[in-house]
């Protein structure tokens, strides 16, 4: 983690250089140097969070359109197969009935319950296997359905609500998360940085004009200077998730008629990106929602609403990595201050030994241990 | 954590014991600092690789049998008995239909059996899909490996979604485990990965430096044995390495990493084929899906088991041999999140080396510049 943070510094490092390199390299002429700019400002846009932001949104539209077009033609197959089990099951009640002349009422009763079970099993298989849904394909892979598939795929979700059940429905699936990953990966990273600059910068703004009005200026001057040093605490990173969550629960708690619980357990699975699949928003009961146009909005809103909140879990991610690095530096320079000290106590050293101050400023308290030794 | 400092005053410290002279202090290393020290060793240890194991290893375990507790004794079996309570209806419905056509005219019949029927399974696909019924009841479903499997999808963020907690509680644990849980698989990512990493590199340039010629893009210090090669890498342009003399920054090209990886999950999709009688499409888009931690996990139920590896319909026949396999699929589930890991650590460092090169080119970076382009990194970034 640490070789990761000290490349963050570096590229922020990096971007700057080039930047400046670039505007010094235009003066110069010639189509070569111009195409060669141009190709440079494309990549460097494309690397800017509206472009990655973009592409990910294309990407997904894309998927949505290219999973419908393929899925489509499963659809008439899982009709069939569901028509063929009720005909099925028709003909051996049929038989049952016809075979037992007399109709004797628990005899009957009980052949028509086990074939009612075989039945019922194979309709739950064909809903778990191929995620028959009572609706035909056209409705069930609608474009905001299938765009939350897309997302479910690339972002690494993976509810299961739907699933391809075509070969080639998952061979795209396939190649499709082989680049939607990492350009995934991209965006998360890219939105962290974005959203971890702003809010630092939200926080800086909070704390120094809460600080203004509580101290008298001398202690002002002392805090500009350190102001570098402000690292965002992880706990208003926590406040921040645990807001969006709620933010979450409750909209999807009002929406889709979950309760509380239900719905912060929805929430947490998707952001964690764990994806149980057990709640999706839209997805509810198969029959008696139609895909209406509300949902459809909803379902956009969804796709939303969890796209930003991977890019807020990836700037809770580098701010708690950047104060986690900062206390271990600070764990780290403690550790060694108190292995000196014990070092002293055990007369190891002398006090005109080569190391004799392991760092310059400290607190008063190794000043002390080292008169007391004197002392000694 | 031991940085440079504290190993240097050790070592004073030993050489001072060792050569027996100066003044020898009162000794009071007895036990309270026999303790400290065993402290400090359990936790060390616990950050090596063999220690993060364990702790995975125990965490899962832990978590299967709390997840056992809670869905399995004590989750409700509500959907279970609504689909009862459905067929008996159903049933009823049928002889009110049977008893009323007193000749038994089988044109009409079967129209209003199919249409009973037809009612009665609108009734039973809710069922499955919203309420999330099994066919199965909890104590069953929620055999020991099957939690197992569970635990390692939370935590992994695979997700099958196969078995879902029914309960509240079950929801919360599930909520509180995954928090513990990620940041220890991400823990046990990174550093397997590393480690992994480490071996593949020192196999490879092992494999490698016998035969330069066919891998002429590497032209490394012919006949040089050593894992550790000195920065006599791709001759005179690009001397990244030029640092440190140090040869660990040479990579292994990307291909072999997706090999790897390739064939990884063309091995699982093997076993997989052969143990649950997918095709071998199907038994490699499981391992992938699994691996890539997308988990479409309701899709793996394919006729023998409506549950992801293992677990027959009914829950009895081959118990032992289903529960062997669900353990097997777990650890190669693990072993595979270590590989993929290892193969992001390697593709981290190729790329990187890439797109330097290519920004070099582009005139973006200065020839000494270090500092990176604005792409690579991100791109590469993911594996902490």
């Amino acid at each position: 983690m640490g070789v990761e943070r000290g490349r963050a510094s570096q590229r922020s490092h990096g971007v700057v250089s080039q930047r400046s390199y670039g505007t010094s390299s235009s003066s110069s002429h010639g189509s070569k140097t111009k195409c060669k700019n141009c190709c440079r400002k494309f990549i460097s846009f494309m690397c800017t969070q509206v472009g990655v932001g973009g592409l990910v949104v294309s990407y997904a539209i894309l998927g949505a359109f290219a999973f419908r077009t393929i899925e489509k033609k499963g659809g008439d197959w899982q009709t069939n197969h569901t028509t063929h089990i009720h005909d099925d099951a028709v003909t051996t009640l049929w038989n049952y009935t016809e075979r037992l002349n007399v109709l004797h009422k628990e005899k009957w009763y009980k052949d028509v319950d086990l074939a009612l079970l075989d039945f019922q099993r194979d309709i739950v298989m064909v809903v778990k296997e191929d995620g028959y849904d009572g609706r035909n394909y056209t409705e069930l892979w609608d474009f905001p359905a299938s765009l939350m598939f897309c997302l479910s795929v690339f972002s690494m979700i993976g509810y299961g609500h739907m699933t391809p059940t075509t070969e080639w429905g998952k061979i795209a699936t396939v190649i499709y998360a082989v680049f939607g990953i990492p350009l995934y990966i991209v965006y998360f990273m890219n939105m962290g940085r974005v959203f971890a600059k702003s809010f630092k910068f939200l926080y800086r703004a909070m704390y120094r004009c809460l600080n203004h009005g509580r101290k008298v200026a001398v202690e002002i001057e002392g805090e500009e200077e350190g102001d570098e040093a402000i690292i965002v605490p992880s706990t208003a990173c926590i406040w921040v998730m645990i807001f969006y969550m709620t933010t979450g629960t409750i909209m999807f708690a009002e929406w889709e008629e979950w309760t509380y619980l239900d719905s912060c357990y929805f929430s947490f699975t998707s952001l964690a990106k764990i994806g149980i699949g057990d709640f999706v928003p839209g997805f509810e009961g198969g029959f008696e929602k139609a895909s209406s146009h509300d949902s459809q909005t909803k379902l956009i809103i969804n796709f939303m609403y969890l796209l930003i909140g991977m890019g807020i879990i990836a700037m809770c991610y580098t701010l708690m990595k950047e104060e986690i690095m900062v206390k271990l530096r600070a764990l780290e320079h403690d550790f060694k201050e108190k292995l000196y000290i014990c070092g002293l106590k055990l007369g190891l050293y002398e006090e005109e030994s080569p190391y004799p101050e392991p760092r310059p400023t400290m607190h008063p308290r190794p000043r002390s241990v080292r008169k007391s030794v004197r002392r000694r | 954590m031991q940085t440079a400092y504290a190993r240097m005053v050790y070592g004073r410290y030993q050489q001072r014991t060792q050569r027996g002279d100066g003044v020898q202090p009162r000794r009071t290393t007895t036990f309270a600092h026999l303790l400290k020290d065993l402290c400090r060793r359990l936790v060390a240890f616990m950050f090596t690789q063999v220690g993060v194991c364990g702790l995975v290893v125990a965490y899962n375990i832990m978590g299967a049998f709390v997840f056992r507790a809670i869905e399995g004794e004590h989750g409700d079996a509500a959907p279970e008995e609504a689909a009862l309570h459905l067929r008996e209806d159903a049933v009823r419905k049928l002889w009110n239909i049977t008893a009323r056509l007193n000749i038994l005219d089988q044109g009409q019949w079967r129209q209003e059996v199919t249409g009973a029927l037809e009612d009665f399974q609108d009734r039973v696909v809710p069922l499955v899909k919203a309420k999330g019924y099994r066919g199965v009841y909890p104590s069953q479903a929620w055999s020991f490996s099957a939690a197992l499997m569970y635990s390692l999808s939370v935590y992994t963020t695979i997700g099958y979604g196969n078995l879902t907690p029914r309960t509240e509680w079950g929801k919360i644990v599930t909520i509180l485990y995954a928090i513990v849980g990620m940041p220890l698989m991400l823990l046990y990512m990174s550093n397997i990965g590393e480690v992994l990493a480490h071996i593949f590199k020192f196999i490879y340039f092992r494999v490698c430096s016998c035969d330069v010629g066919s891998l002429g893009y590497y032209r490394t210090a012919s006949g040089n044995l050593r894992p550790v090669p000195v920065n006599a890498r791709r001759g005179d342009e690009a001397k990244e390495g030029g640092k440190r003399g140090q040869g660990s920054r040479r990579t292994v090209p990307i291909t072999y990493c997706l090999l790897v990886i390739a064939v990884y999950v063309a091995c699982g999709g093997a076993i997989f084929s052969q143990w649950e009688r997918w095709s071998l499409l199907d038994a490699c888009y499981f391992s992938y899906i699994s691996l890539s931690t997308i988990g479409l996990g309701t899709w793996c139920d394919v006729a023998l088991s409506p549950q992801v590896p293992g677990r027959t319909v009914a829950g009895k026949s081959e118990e032992d041999e289903v529960e062997s396999q669900q353990i097997i699929v777990t650890v190669y589930l693990l072993v595979g999140s270590a590989l993929v890991a290892m193969c992001f650590n390697l593709m981290q460092e190729e790329t990187i080396e890439n797109l330097k090169s290519f920004w070099r080119k582009l005139g973006c970076l200065r020839k000494n510049d270090d500092g990176e382009s604005s792409e690579g990194p991100s791109v590469s970034a993911h594996g902490g």
